[in-house]
C-alpha cells in the first residue's frame, strides 16, 4: 500500500475556491430558505445575487494564473477562469430576472436559486476539468439541476412535460457520452487528456477513437443542441419556466460548448481534420435547420429556441477553425450571446402577466404604443441576434466568420452567411408585429423593476461592447492563448 | 479448462440469456427478475475475474437497489395496461445494425487490450497492494478525491430535486 | 483438491442443519415466550414440555393442500417463496462461529451480507404481487419501501464498525474485539444496527408488511402449505443470521465475557449470544405495539439516518486523530 502511494502530492486546494464557494451558497439557501416567511422569499434570490457578484470578484483575481492540479484532472488557467466569470454575469442576469417572475407563477422556493448554484458548480467542474470522468461528473452535476428547473412549475403541466422530455433525452444522451470515455479509455487505457494526448502521439491514430470523438460530440450535443440532438429544445422551451428557459439557452450551451473545445483541442489534437470534419457537417446541419424551422414558427419561444439551435452552429464554426482567433472569437460570442438572447427571453418575462405566458407572437403585437421603450430595446436584441451592427452580434459573427475564414473553410462560410440572412426574416417578424400591428386591448403590463433593470442593463451592454468590444477581446485573446499561445 | 473458466461461460451464457430475457419478455415484472438474474451472473464472473468489491457492490446496488426501486414502480401500474404497450418502434433494422456494430467496437477494444497490453493500471498490481477494497480506498480518495467529491454534490442536488418535484406544493 | 471439496461440503451440511435446527427451536421459542410474556403457557401437548411442537407444525404445513391462485403470476408465484429462504441460508457462509470454524473467511464478508441480504427484499415484493391481491400487493409495497430505508441504516451503522476495524472480514471484525466488545465503543451503532435489523425482518414493532389488522396476513396472504412455510422459515432463518451477524459485530463473537469461565469452547459463547439477541427481537415483539408507517418511514430517515451518519464523522476523527 505505502509504494503504491508513495510520492503523492497533496493536490492543490486554492485551485477549486470559486467552485467550493458556490457550493456553500447554494447550501446556505438551502439551510436558510426554511426560515424565511412566505412573503420575504425573494430574499433567496438576493443572497444567490449577492453570491455571483462575490464569485465573480474572487474569480477575477484567478486571472493570469494557471494551476493544474488534483493529478492532471483539475485546470486553473484563463479560458477555465473567463468561463466562468462568464457564468456568474449570466447568471446573475438569470437570477435578476427570476425573482419577479417566479413570484408570478407561484413558484418562488428557495430550492430554484439553489439548484440553480449546484448547476453552476458543474459547469465550473467542466470548464476546468482535463479528464473525461470529470467531464462527465461536471456534465451531469450541471444537467441534473436543469432537469429540475425544467419542471419548476409542477401544477403546469407544460412544464411538467418539458422536463421528462428533457429528462428522458439527456438520460440517452449522457449513456452515448459514457460510451464515448469507455471506448476512449479501452483503447488509450486513460481518460485522463494529457494521457490521450501522448498515446496517440507515440502510437498515432487508431480507429476506434474516431467513433468515441463523434460519440463524445454526441454526448455534448444535447446540452449544445445541435443537430441531431436539437429536437428537445423547442419543447423544453416552450413549457420551461421562461426564466429557466434564458438560463437553458445560453449557459449551459456554453458550457458544453468550452469543454468540447478543450476535450478536442487538448485530448484529441491530432486528430484535428477528422473532428474538423465531422463538426464542418454537423455546424452546416445546425445552421441550415435551425433558421429554417425558426422562420415557421409563431411562438417566440419556440422561435428563440431554433434560433438558439442555429446560434450553436455559429458557434462549433469557432471550435472547428481550430486556431487562435477562433477560440477568442468564440469567446467573445458567448458573452455577445448570452446578452442577447437572455435579454429577448427577458422581454418575454416582461410580457407575462395575468393568464398571459408572453410567448405568443400576438403578445408582441402593437408593443411599440403600449411600451415604447421595451419595443425599442427588443429591437436591439433582434438586430444583435440577426447580427447587425453596431451590436455585440455583429462584432461576435464578424469574429467568427473571419476565424473560419482564415482556416480555409469558405463553402461553411457561404452557408453561415446566408443563414443568417434568412434568420433576419424571422427576427423581423417580431419587430413588424410589435410596430406595425394594433395592440389588443388586455391585462395592462406589470413592468417588474427587477426585469427592468436586467433589460435595460442587458441592452446597453449589447450596444456598448459592439461600438467598444475591447474590454471582452482582452479577456478572449487571453483565455484564446491558453490553446495556442505556446 | 480450468474449473475457474467452466464457470465463467456457465455465468456469462447465463448473464447474456438473461439479458436477452429482459428485452424480449412483455410482462415488465419478468423483464425486471431477468434483469436482477443478469445483475447477479454479472457478479459471480466478477468474483471469478477476482473483483470482489466490485462483485458486492453490483449485487448491493443494482440487484438489491435499482431493480427493487424498479420493481417498485412497475407494481404501482396496471398489470393488463403495462403488457399491451407496444414495445417496438419498428425500426428494427437499424437496432440491429448499430447492435451489431457496438459488438465488433467491442470486441475490437477486447482484442487491442488482449494483444496490445496496454490495460489499465490497476489489473496486475491489485494482489500486491493488498486486495481490491483497499486498493480502491486508496485510489478514490487520492487520485479520484475531486470526482468523488463533486459526486456528492452531484447526488446533493438530485436529492434536492427530487424533494421540489414530489412535495406537495398546495399545502404552503 | 477433492478433500477441500468434501471438507466445505461437510462444512456447509453441518451449518446449514445447525441454521435449520435454531429455525425449528426458533418458533418454539417464539411462542414460549409469547405465552410467558402474556401468562400463558404456550406449547405443551407435543412431546415433553411441547419440545415437539416445531415438527409437528411442520408435517401439518407439509400435507396441507398446495393452492394455487388461478389468476396469479404463475412463475413469480413460485419463484418467490423460494426467494425468501435462500439469502438468509447464503449468508451463513461468511459466519464465524469460532476462530477457525467457518465455512469461509472472505475478506468482503460485510459487504457479502449487505449484498446478499438486500435481495430478500424481492421475496416479499414479487410474493406480494404474484398472487394478483390487493392486500398483499400493498404489504409487498410497504415492505419494499421499508427495506429500502432501513437497509441504509444497517449498512452505515456497519460501516462504523468497519472503520474501525479496518477490515470487511468478519473474522477479523472478531479478533478485534478480543480485549474490548464493539458495544461498548459503538453504542449508538449497536442500537441503529439493531433496529434496523428488525425493521428489515418485518417484526413487530415494524411488521407492517404483514399487519393483521389492516392488510389481513401481508404479503403471504395468497399462500399456503409448504409455500407458506417458506415465508415462515426464511423470515426465522433470517431472524438468526441477523443475529448471528449482530453477535460477530457488536457482542464480541466467539470470546467469553470480560474472559472469564475461558473453558466453554468459543462455539458455545456465540450460539448463547446468538441466542440472546434472537430472544431479545422475541422480547421486543411482545411487548411494543405496531408503529404507523410515517412514524416508521420518518424514524428512519429524520432520526437514525442523522444520528448514524454523525456517529461515521466522529468515528471518522477518532480514527483519524486518536491513534
Amino acid at each position: 500500500m505505502s509504494n503504491f502511494l508513495a510520492g503523492i502530492q497533496f493536490p492543490d486546494i486554492t485551485a477549486i475556491i470559486p467552485e467550493v464557494i458556490a457550493l456553500i451558497i447554494g447550501c446556505l439557501i438551502l439551510l436558510i430558505d426554511p426560515f424565511i416567511p412566505k412573503q420575504k422569499k425573494r430574499l433567496n434570490g438576493y443572497i444567490a445575487l449577492f453570491g455571483f457578484v462575490v464569485l465573480f470578484f474572487v474569480t477575477l483575481s484567478y486571472l493570469g494564473k494557471s494551476i493544474v492540479t488534483f493529478f492532471d484532472m483539475f485546470s486553473v488557467d484563463n479560458f477555465s477562469t473567463s468561463m466562468k466569470l462568464f457564468f456568474f454575469v449570466a447568471n446573475f442576469v438569470v437570477v435578476l430576472i427570476s425573482l419577479r417572475y417566479l413570484e408570478m407563477e407561484d413558484s418562488n422556493l428557495g430550492e430554484y436559486y439553489a439548484l440553480l448554484m449546484f448547476a453552476t458548480v458543474g459547469m465550473m467542474v467542466m470548464v476546468s476539468s482535463k479528464d473525461l470522468i470529470m467531464f462527465y461528473i461536471g456534465l451531469e452535476t450541471m444537467a441534473i439541476p436543469l432537469y429540475v428547473l425544467a419542471g419548476f412549475i409542477r401544477m403546469n403541466e407544460r412544464s411538467a412535460e418539458s422536463a421528462l422530455k428533457y429528462l428522458l433525452m439527456g438520460v440517452f444522451v449522457s449513456g452515448i457520452f459514457l460510451y464515448g470515455i469507455a471506448l476512449t479509455y479501452g483503447a488509450t487505457g486513460s481518460t485522463k487528456l494529457v494521457d490521450i494526448v501522448r498515446f496517440t502521439y507515440i502510437n498515432g491514430v487508431n480507429p476506434i477513437l474516431f467513433v468515441a470523438i463523434i460519440l463524445i460530440a454526441c454526448g455534448l450535443g444535447l446540452e449544445i443542441a445541435m443537430v441531431p440532438f436539437h429536437f428537445w429544445a423547442p419543447d423544453v422551451y416552450e413549457g420551461a419556466p421562461t426564466s429557466v428557459t434564458a438560463f437553458i439557452s445560453v449557459v449551459p450551451k456554453v458550457a458544453a460548448i468550452a469543454a468540447l473545445l478543450r476535450v478536442y483541442f487538448e485530448g484529441f489534437t491530432f486528430f484535428a481534420p477528422y473532428w474538423q470534419t465531422v463538426l464542418w457537417l454537423l455546424s452546416a446541419l445546425t445552421m441550415i435547420i435551425g433558421n429554417v424551422t425558426a422562420v415557421v414558427q409563431d411562438n417566440v419561444k419556440r422561435m428563440l429556441a431554433y434560433s438558439s439551435v442555429a446560434h450553436a452552429g455559429y458557434m462549433l464554426m469557432g471550435i472547428l477553425s481550430f486556431n487562435e482567433l477562433g477560440v477568442s472569437s468564440l469567446v467573445y460570442y458567448f458573452f455577445a450571446y448570452s446578452f442577447m438572447n437572455i435579454g429577448a427571453f427577458a422581454l418575454v418575462i416582461y410580457l407575462r402577466r395575468k393568464n398571459i405566458v408572453g410567448d405568443r407572437l400576438e403578445d408582441f403585437r402593437g408593443l411599440a404604443q403600449k411600451d415604447p421603450i421595451a419595443a425599442l430595446v427588443m429591437v436591439v436584441f433582434l438586430l444583435s441576434l440577426a447580427g447587425v451592427p453596431p451590436t455585440v452580434g455583429f462584432v461576435g459573427k464578424f469574429l467568427i466568420f473571419s476565424a473560419a475564414l482564415k482556416a480555409g473553410f469558405y463553402w461553411l462560410l457561404v452557408i453561415a452567411v446566408v443563414t443568417s440572412v434568412i434568420s433576419l426574416y424571422y427576427y423581423f417578424k417580431i419587430a413588424r408585429s410589435m410596430y406595425l400591428e394594433e395592440p389588443v386591448a388586455d391585462e395592462p403590463l406589470l413592468q417588474p423593476l427587477s426585469v427592468k433593470i436586467a433589460i435595460f442593463l442587458l441592452a446597453i451592454l449589447t450596444v456598448v461592447f459592439g461600438v467598444y468590444p475591447t474590454p471582452i477581446m482582452n479577456l478572449a485573446d487571453l483565455s484564446a492563448k491558453v490553446f495556442f499561445g505556446y | 479448462m480450468s474449473y475457474t473458466e467452466i464457470f465463467f461461460y456457465i455465468f456469462a451464457v447465463l448473464s447474456i440469456l438473461f439479458a436477452l430475457l429482459t428485452v424480449t419478455r412483455r410482462n415488465a415484472v419478468h423483464a425486471a427478475i431477468c434483469l436482477l438474474l443478469t445483475f447477479f451472473f454479472i457478479a459471480c464472473n466478477y468474483v471469478l475475474l477476482e473483483a470482489e468489491f466490485l462483485a458486492a457492490v453490483q449485487v448491493l446496488v443494482y440487484a438489491g437497489g435499482v431493480v427493487g426501486l424498479m420493481l417498485y414502480v412497475i407494481m404501482l401500474v396496471r398489470k393488463d395496461e403495462a403488457d399491451e404497450v407496444r414495445q417496438s418502434l419498428g425500426q428494427r433494422v437499424i437496432a440491429v445494425f448499430i447492435a451489431i456494430l457496438f459488438v465488433l467496437e467491442i470486441a475490437f477494444i477486447s482484442l487491442l487490450a488482449y494483444y496490445g497490453n496496454y490495460s489499465g493500471f490497476l489489473s496486475s498490481k491489485m494482489a500486491q497492494i493488498g486486495g481490491n477494497t483497499e486498493s480502491i480506498g486508496a485510489v478514490l480518495y487520492t487520485y479520484f478525491l475531486l470526482p468523488f467529491e463533486v459526486v456528492s454534490v452531484l447526488l446533493l442536488a438530485a436529492l434536492v430535486g427530487a424533494v421540489v418535484l414530489a412535495k406537495n406544493r398546495i399545502e404552503r | 483438491m477433492l478433500e477441500t471439496v468434501i471438507l466445505t461440503i461437510a462444512k456447509i451440511i453441518i451449518f446449514f442443519a445447525v441454521l435449520m435446527f435454531f429455525v425449528a427451536y426458533g418458533t418454539y421459542a417464539e411462542r414460549k415466550v409469547a405465552g410467558g410474556i402474556q401468562d400463558r403457557i404456550g406449547p405443551l401437548h407435543c412431546g415433553p414440555f411441547g419440545l415437539l411442537q416445531p415438527l409437528a407444525d411442520g408435517l401439518k404445513l407439509f400435507f396441507k393442500e398446495d393452492i394455487t391462485v388461478a389468476k396469479s403470476d404463475k412463475p413469480t408465484y413460485y419463484i418467490a417463496p423460494i426467494l425468501a429462504v435462500v439469502p438468509a441460508i447464503l449468508v451463513i457462509a461468511v459466519i464465524p462461529v469460532d476462530e477457525n470454524i467457518m465455512i469461509t473467511d472472505l475478506n468482503i464478508a460485510l459487504l457479502y451480507f449487505l449484498a446478499v441480504s438486500s435481495l430478500s427484499v424481492y421475496a416479499i415484493m414479487l410474493g406480494g404481487w404474484a398472487g394478483n391481491s390487493k392486500y398483499p400487493l400493498l404489504g409487498g409495497l410497504r415492505s419494499a419501501s421499508q427495506f429500502i430505508s432501513y437497509e441504509l441504516v444497517l449498512g452505515l451503522s456497519i460501516v462504523c464498525v468497519a472503520m474501525l476495524v479496518g477490515s470487511f472480514s468478519l473474522r477479523d471484525v472478531v479478533l478485534y474485539q478480543k480485549d474490548m466488545w464493539m458495544v461498548f465503543k459503538q453504542p449508538i451503532a449497536f442500537i441503529c444496527y439493531m433496529i434496523a435489523a428488525i425493521a428489515e425482518l418485518n417484526r413487530a414493532p415494524f411488521d407492517l408488511p404483514e399487519a393483521e389488522s389492516e392488510l389481513v396476513g401481508g404479503y403471504h396472504t395468497e399462500y399456503s402449505s409448504m409455500k407458506f412455510a417458506m415465508f415462515f422459515l426464511g423470515e426465522y432463518a433470517n431472524m438468526v443470521v441477523s443475529s448471528a451477524i449482530a453477535t460477530c459485530l457488536f457482542l464480541g463473537g466467539w470470546y467469553a465475557p470480560f474472559s472469564i469461565l475461558p473453558f466453554i469452547p468459543g462455539f458455545i459463547w456465540f450460539l448463547i449470544k446468538t441466542f440472546l439477541i434472537f430472544f431479545f427481537m422475541l422480547w421486543i415483539r411482545w411487548t411494543y405495539p405496531r408503529v404507523r408507517f410515517d412514524q416508521l418511514m420518518g424514524m428512519s430517515w429524520k432520526v437514525l439516518m442523522p444520528v448514524v451518519l454523525l456517529n461515521i464523522l466522529v468515528t471518522g476523527f477518532i480514527v483519524t486523530f486518536g491513534r
